[in-house]
């Protein structure tokens, strides 16, 4: 009788990268949930139309690639990017930016460069530069947060102006209650700092509420309680959440014992804008960062200080995107110079 | 060097990076005692050593008893191998293997005779005996490692350095094994025994036996063991360390237990530790204590697929279809046999293979139990193999570059600090194999390495061959210049430009001998040939009763040269290509001579050079002076160039065969005062544009080996030792003074008569092409053959009489006939005795023309058409020496 | 003549300056925002182009190997300044919306690299006639890139043509579409980045496809036995 010839070893855990990817997004969805609750259905919708045309353009790249296809939508890695550029982008942007945001990040950052596992730059965040340089104006026009927004869009107007931009006046709901027009709190630090106001000063506007942004805290406590969730889980390893948010905490400590006046305090940099997302969700994906332990401390580090110093001294209000986008530039050089000590060996082989 | 020996007493445990925690499946064939299986019928034992380091003890057809040995040791590397039942050897020969690959070795098949009687053994005490003794004792046990490596055991108990720590591997990490659990749980004393041998031989300061904590009944026993036992207090202990894959493994445990690593590249004998496993050393025990030797260990036959799974005392030499079929083996479809456990052990192509001493578990997992072989997906880089290798690598990298074949960079990551453990592929999510990736680059490597070690060896060779080579041809350079000074020193009145003559006669020879020789060649150049072989007769006959004088002989051969010189002038051309023309040395000989003398003697000179030119290929010895008449002859054959060059060259050449023939009435047989008359003509023959054709060297040879054979049969006919040579011109009655003949020119003659002999089989094979030269050019050969030196008594009046009649020329064909059946025979003989001879410097066309047409010409006998020829053949050469002597006889008068 | 031919497929095709051999890169991505600026900044390096061929080529034999690429590039330079000052003269809206990369054809490689390849080892008519065509590969590049990247932004074609052209040439423009929000990424280089690593690939897939359509030799299949089991 012949008999079956395997390579050892014969067992396996039986982990797949679909139950990563889908342990992820799992964990991402309370953030989105607040996120929502915040700022409308704009968000949801942006998330949904940005799934359906992912996997859309993630089916037609594997056939013209002649690969399997649904090997590809199986292991829900385009949904994940999908979810994270939904996230990222302003809920009520018309349905154009997120379906050509999605295009590119799947199609030209993922399947261009050898698909899953071989791209270099994180889709999600180098669609979100795209977008950005391309359409300023649209990815800059964020809603007020609805405790403090005057007009807050429903399910009914966030899908119209979604769909049928220039229906309506976005500008409606980017009024605060006092009628003035609010912008994201890095935005308004960034634009208030430049004007010469005071940290102190900035933080008093309507946006803020004692020092913490409206909104923007709890949508940042809920991606940071999803990623405990996850590193219980065993989906992500602490290394580069702890060196982004580290490297973010001592510069900005940094920098706020230095003058306090124009600089932004380290709370309010850890709970603003898209860090904790970043920290938990975004540095975090594995083909795109470094692979060992103490090299992921550094990629960590690496983007925590870059996102510190464009947001004091760049020219844009977030920037995650840029700064992870330059980490993966980095994370070659650091696999090459950063490697674990083998046993056996004395450290520097 | 040990300075945590506190460390030890306490049990302290290090930690080990990576590791995973696979599903143990141990309560399997843990629960029962161990068993015994029934005898099986034959017992299949391997002995891959015989051979290189030992040799068998029995032979086929033996009864063996159990335990007897089988191989018999030549150096300390032998492990010897026993029976492991009594029976009769069946077979020695290659059978499957225990392996993954199933290959062949060579096997030892022994039919059980179900009696299972012991061979004697001899007991010993421990206290009796020497450290020799105790290794000497554990090898002719054959005790190896049995946790699975099958390390000779003998050689680790005598390291080069001194053992500090002791460790016993009880570890058992794998799942699904627990051989050494229930070994423990029920032998421990022999296991403590072997421990205070092992000490005893070794005296290490601390023994540590390393146990999981999933094996406390194991752990337990050994303890109680260990109290009760001889060893001196605290020297030995039990420690537990927490279960992990892969805490068994030699460099883990060793780090587990002392905090230290072993350096990449050495052994632990180096940090002064030693490591064995707990059946080692109950092995061990038997082998000294009772003089046992290893036939059998503890199996564990386990997985989902057998009905009986435990633990079983099996001889080394147990058919695995036995075991299995005595554990209630159910195979499923696709159904996997591992040896060895899920994470190390490998796949059996086929059964019929026998349980070794490193066999430590037979597993037949169901599908249920172990995944079903997953798609390979791409990697994500999520590096859960990083986190969970034992040896911290990268084995992402690892990966990346082995499947890119980029083995330098994989080796830089430290691909060969790899364990195999598997641990890496256990937690990849893609289901990449990636142990077998690094498996495939490992062995590429050290294929790699082999390959650049053996072109190493093969270019120092070449280099040392090629300096060989040089030195050899710089002394022979030397040798060959120091012959020449001296040649020329001791040169008699010789010319510049017989020295010339000569060296342009060696250099057509080369050409010559470097040319394919033509198999046909057209009537009217043999007739030339021959007609130009009686004119350089003459030419040198007149030369020799004459004074040195060119102008003299010049006049001579005015008349005979006007007639020879239309017909041989093609050939010469011809010819003259051929040869070398790097002797440059310009005659200058008179210039007053016609020209068509000087062609006929340029003709002559160019033949002369290349006979000479090829007899110095066969023997590179001093031509004889028959040699020299021949060439003339040969020279004849050449169609002269008409020039005056060809004339000095003539002139040279009767000068020279004058000096020579003068020489050799003195009785001085100077074999080097020949040689600048050769080189004489050679040099002339060479100034010409080589036009000499193979064909035309050919012919020359065939007429120099006629010349040969003739002077042979007259030495012979003297009855002297010496034979003398007699000039072909003698034929033509004229007055020819005998000339002494050397042992090398009487041997010259033969070859020259061989090879002569040689071309004419080769014509005769191409038969049917040019008839007519054929059978002239296989006429002569049959001559040559004629005159061989055993066949005596040949009718050299094969040669044909010069006498200008008809009715001669009609016996020389007759003769010829005769000649030609006679040669066959000669032929023969002479093919095998001449062909190591000719071998060498000859073409090998030559010597192979030889024997095969030898053998030809006797095996086909019917080959009617050929004989026909050859007898044409004969004819014509003897209508061609009939005209020749005819005009002889005219000039003559 | 089929040695023109052949100097005129390498030009266009084969050794395309901007698409194979990827030379001039900066000006074609930084200019090629509109239609008009690319042709112009086209035409201009083609002059330049043929008549730098030209010059180098009448002197090769006289300018010493060592110091050829100091004078090669001065030959350049002069050129460069005289269409320069043409431009300026007649084009007056070009020059200045060409700015500093009508000087920069100095430094543009397909100038100084088709000197050091071609003009310096040809004669002066095979020289000139490969800076045409080298020329008008390059300016086919441009003007294309152009094109999609005006298309893109603005969905015109031809924008300002009357800057290059003369007035008569302002009607030449073509609306395509017409957008609010022009897709800003076109305009600024990552997007003609983009769009040239485009146009490469369908180059390449036009070269593929145009391969495949060759009628292939056969190949001898050697058949070979292997050994690929033991038992």
């Amino acid at each position: 009788m012949a008999f079956k010839i395997t390579s050892s070893p014969h067992v396996t855990k039986n982990s797949q990268t679909a139950t990563v990817m889908q342990r992820v997004i799992l964990c991402a969805l309370p953030g989105l949930v607040v996120q929502c609750v915040y700022f409308g259905w704009g968000s949801l919708i942006q998330v949904l139309l940005a799934i359906a045309v992912a996997l859309v353009a993630e089916a037609a790249v594997m056939k013209l690639r002649k690969r399997a296809v649904g090997v590809a939508l199986g292991d829900y890695s385009a949904v994940l990017t999908a979810l994270l550029l939904g996230i990222a982008i302003p809920p009520l942007a018309p349905w154009w930016v997120i379906v050509i945001g999605t295009l590119f990040a799947i199609v030209v950052v993922k399947h261009l460069y050898g698909g899953l596992g071989n791209n270099l730059f994180n889709p999600a965040m180098a669609a979100y530069v795209l977008l950005l340089i391309a359409y300023p104006v649209q990815m800059t026009t964020w809603v007020a947060p609805a405790p403090a927004a005057q007009y807050s869009p429903d399910l009914l107007a966030s899908i119209s102006q979604i769909f049928l931009p220039g229906s309506g006046d976005i500008n409606l709901f980017r009024l605060g209650i006092d009628g003035t027009t609010m912008a994201t709190p890095l935005d308004t630090m960034k634009t208030g700092l430049s004007m010469g106001l005071t940290s102190t000063e900035v933080l008093a506007k309507p946006l803020f509420d004692e020092g913490l942004s409206i909104g923007w805290f709890w949508v940042n406590m809920a991606y940071l309680a999803g990623g405990l969730v996850m590193l219980k889980l065993g989906a992500i390893r602490w290394q580069i959440s702890t060196g982004m948010l580290a490297a973010l905490f001592i510069c900005s400590g940094i920098g706020f014992m230095m003058n306090p006046d124009t600089h932004g305090s380290p709370v309010f940099h850890l709970f603003s804008g898209a860090t904790m997302l970043a920290a938990f969700f975004i540095a975090t994906d594995p083909v795109t960062a470094a692979t060992s332990n103490r090299g992921r401390l550094i990629f960590g580090a690496l983007i925590g200080v870059l996102v510190y110093v464009i947001r004091q001294y760049g020219g844009y209000p977030d920037a995650v995107a840029f700064a992870v986008l330059l980490a993966n530039l980095c994370a070659p050089l650091i696999d090459y110079y950063v490697r674990p000590r083998t046993y056996g060996h004395r450290s520097g082989n | 060097m040990l300075t945590n020996l506190e460390q030890l007493d306490n049990g302290v445990v290090w930690r080990i990076p990576g590791g995973i925690h696979p599903p143990e499946q141990k309560h399997l064939s843990n629960q029962t005692a161990i068993g015994t299986l029934p005898l099986d019928e034959y017992y299949y034992v391997p002995v891959p050593q015989v051979g290189e380091q030992a040799s068998m003890a029995v032979a086929v057809g033996d009864h063996v008893l159990k335990g007897q040995p089988l191989t018999h040791g030549l150096n300390q590397h032998h492990l010897p191998v026993h029976a492991p039942t009594s029976g009769v050897i069946k077979a020695i020969e290659p059978r499957p293997s225990n392996h993954a690959s199933g290959l062949p070795v060579n096997t030892c098949v022994i039919q059980a005779d179900g009696k299972d009687s012991w061979v004697d053994l001899q007991s010993a005490s421990l206290e009796t005996l020497s450290n020799d003794d105790i290794v000497a004792r554990v090898q002719a046990a054959g005790v190896a490692g049995m946790g699975g490596a099958a390390f000779p055991s003998h050689i680790k108990l005598s390291p080069a350095s001194d053992i500090e720590l002791v460790i016993i591997n009880a570890v058992e990490c794998e799942p699904y094994i627990t051989s050494d659990d229930r070994l423990m749980r029920e032998h421990a004393d022999k296991i403590i025994s072997g421990m205070e041998i092992i000490h005893q031989v070794l005296t290490p300061q601390r023994i540590i036996v390393g146990i999981e904590d999933n094996k406390p009944e194991a752990a337990d026993a050994l303890r109680k063991a260990l109290s009760a036992s001889k060893l001196p207090a605290g020297v030995a202990r039990v420690t537990v360390v927490p279960t992990k894959y892969p805490s068994g493994g030699e460099k883990q445990l060793i780090q587990l237990l002392t905090g230290k690593e072993v350096p990449s590249g050495a052994i632990p004998a180096q940090l002064g530790i030693l490591v064995h496993n707990v059946g080692t050393c109950a092995a061990i025990s038997d082998a000294v204590l009772q003089g046992k030797p290893l036939i059998e260990r503890v199996v564990t036959v386990t997985g989902g697929n057998v009905a009986q799974p435990g633990n079983y005392w099996m001889p080394i030499g147990t058919r695995v279809d036995h075991v299995l079929k005595c554990c209630g083996f159910n195979p499923e479809a696709d159904q996997k046999v591992i040896i060895g456990g899920p994470m190390m052990g490998y796949t059996l192509p086929l059964i019929q293979v026998p349980v070794i001493k490193g066999t430590n578990c037979v597993l037949v997992p169901s599908s249920a139990e172990m995944s079903v072989d997953a798609k390979e997906l791409s990697c994500i880089r999520c590096t859960e193999c990083a986190q969970a290798c034992p040896a911290s690598l990268l084995p992402q990298q690892l990966y990346w570059h082995s499947k890119s074949g980029d083995y330098d960079k994989a080796s830089d990551y430290n691909l060969r600090d790899c364990i195999e453990c598997g641990c890496c592929s256990y937690v990849c999510p893609s289901d990449i194999p990636l142990v077998e990736y690094f498996r495939v680059a490992k062995s590429a490597i050290r294929n790699a390495n082999e390959e650049k070690l053996k072109s190493e060896r093969a270019k120092q060779k070449f280099e040392a061959k090629q300096a060989r080579l040089e030195e050899e041809k710089r002394q022979r350079e030397a040798k060959a210049k120091e012959a020449a000074e001296r040649r020329q020193s001791n040169m008699s009145g010789g010319d510049k430009d017989a020295i010339a003559a000569a060296l342009a006669r060696v250099q057509a020879k080369k050409a010559v001998s470097a040319a394919t020789p033509e198999a046909g060649a057209d009537r009217k150049d043999k007739v030339a040939d021959a007609v130009a072989r009686a004119k350089a007769r003459k030419a040198a006959q007149a030369a020799q009763s004459d004074s040195p004088a060119p102008e003299q002989n010049q006049a001579n051969d005015a008349q005979k040269d006007k007639v020879a010189a239309a017909i041989a002038r093609a050939k010469a051309r011809k010819a003259a290509m051929q040869s070398d023309n790097e002797a440059e040395v310009d005659t200058n000989q008179t210039s007053a001579a016609s020209s068509q003398k000087d062609k006929v003697a340029a003709a002559i000179a160019r033949a002369k050079a290349k006979k000479e030119a090829l007899k110095q290929a066969l023997q590179a010895e001093a031509p004889t002076d028959s040699d020299n008449k021949s060439a003339d002859e040969a020279a004849d054959t050449l169609e002269p160039k008409a020039d005056d060059r060809q004339a000095r060259i003539a002139a040279a050449v009767a000068r020279a065969k004058a000096k020579k023939a003068a020489a050799k009435d003195a009785g001085v047989n100077d074999p080097k005062g020949q040689i600048p008359e050769q080189n004489s003509v050679d040099s002339i023959a060479q100034s010409d544009p080589g036009e000499l054709s193979a064909e035309e060297a050919k012919k020359a040879r065939v007429a120099a080996a006629v010349a040969k054979a003739k002077a042979k049969k007259a030495a012979q006919q003297a009855g002297d030792s010496k034979s003398t040579v007699e000039d072909t011109q003698a034929e033509s009655a004229e007055p020819k003074p005998e000339v002494e003949l050397t042992a090398e020119e009487a041997k010259k003659a033969r070859v020259a008569a061989a090879i002569a002999k040689a071309k004419a089989k080769k014509a005769a094979q191409q038969a049917g092409e040019g008839q007519g030269s054929d059978a002239h050019m296989q006429k002569q050969p049959a001559d040559v053959n004629s005159a061989e030196p055993d066949s005596n008594s040949e009718p050299a009046d094969v040669k044909p009489e010069a006498e200008p009649s008809a009715e001669e020329a009609k016996k020389a064909r007759v003769a010829a006939a005769i000649a030609k059946a006679k040669a066959k025979k000669a032929a023969r003989q002479d093919g095998e005795a001449q062909r190591p001879d000719n071998a060498a410097p000859l073409n090998d066309e030559r010597s192979e023309a030889m024997s095969p047409d030898t053998d030809q010409s006797e095996q086909a006998p019917a080959q009617s058409a050929e004989e026909i020829k050859k007898a044409r053949i004969a004819a014509a050469i003897a209508k061609a020496k009939a005209k020749k002597a005819a005009k002889d006889a005219e000039d003559k008068e | 003549m089929s040695n023109y031919r052949e100097i005129a497929w390498q030009g266009l095709w084969k050794n395309n300056p901007g698409l194979v051999q990827l030379l001039g890169l900066c000006p074609l991505l930084a200019v090629t925002a509109t239609v008009t600026n690319a042709l112009g900044l086209g035409v201009a390096t083609m002059l330049v182009l043929i008549f730098s061929n030209i010059l180098v080529s009448l002197v090769r034999d006289f300018v010493p190997k060592e110091i050829r690429i100091p004078v090669f590039v001065m030959i350049i330079a002069a050129l460069v300044t005289t269409v320069q000052l043409l431009i300026n003269a007649y084009a007056y809206g070009l020059y200045l919306s060409l700015g500093i990369f009508l000087p920069l054809i100095v430094t543009n490689c397909v100038i100084i690299g088709r000197a050091e390849a071609f003009a310096s080892r040809n004669t002066p008519a095979k020289a000139a006639f490969d800076g045409l065509m080298m020329g008008l590969g390059f300016t086919a590049v441009l003007v294309v890139l152009g094109a999609v990247r005006e298309i893109l932004s603005q969905g015109t074609l031809f924008a300002g043509a009357d800057q290059l052209l003369g007035s008569w040439a302002a009607n030449m423009t073509i609306q395509i579409w017409h957008v609010d929000t022009s897709f800003l990424l076109a305009m600024l280089p990552p997007g003609a980045f983009l769009a040239m690593g485009f146009l490469i690939a369908l180059k390449n897939v036009i070269d593929t496809k145009l391969q495949e359509k060759q009628p292939t030799a056969e190949q001898q299949e050697i058949a070979r036995a292997r050994i690929t089991k033991v038992n």
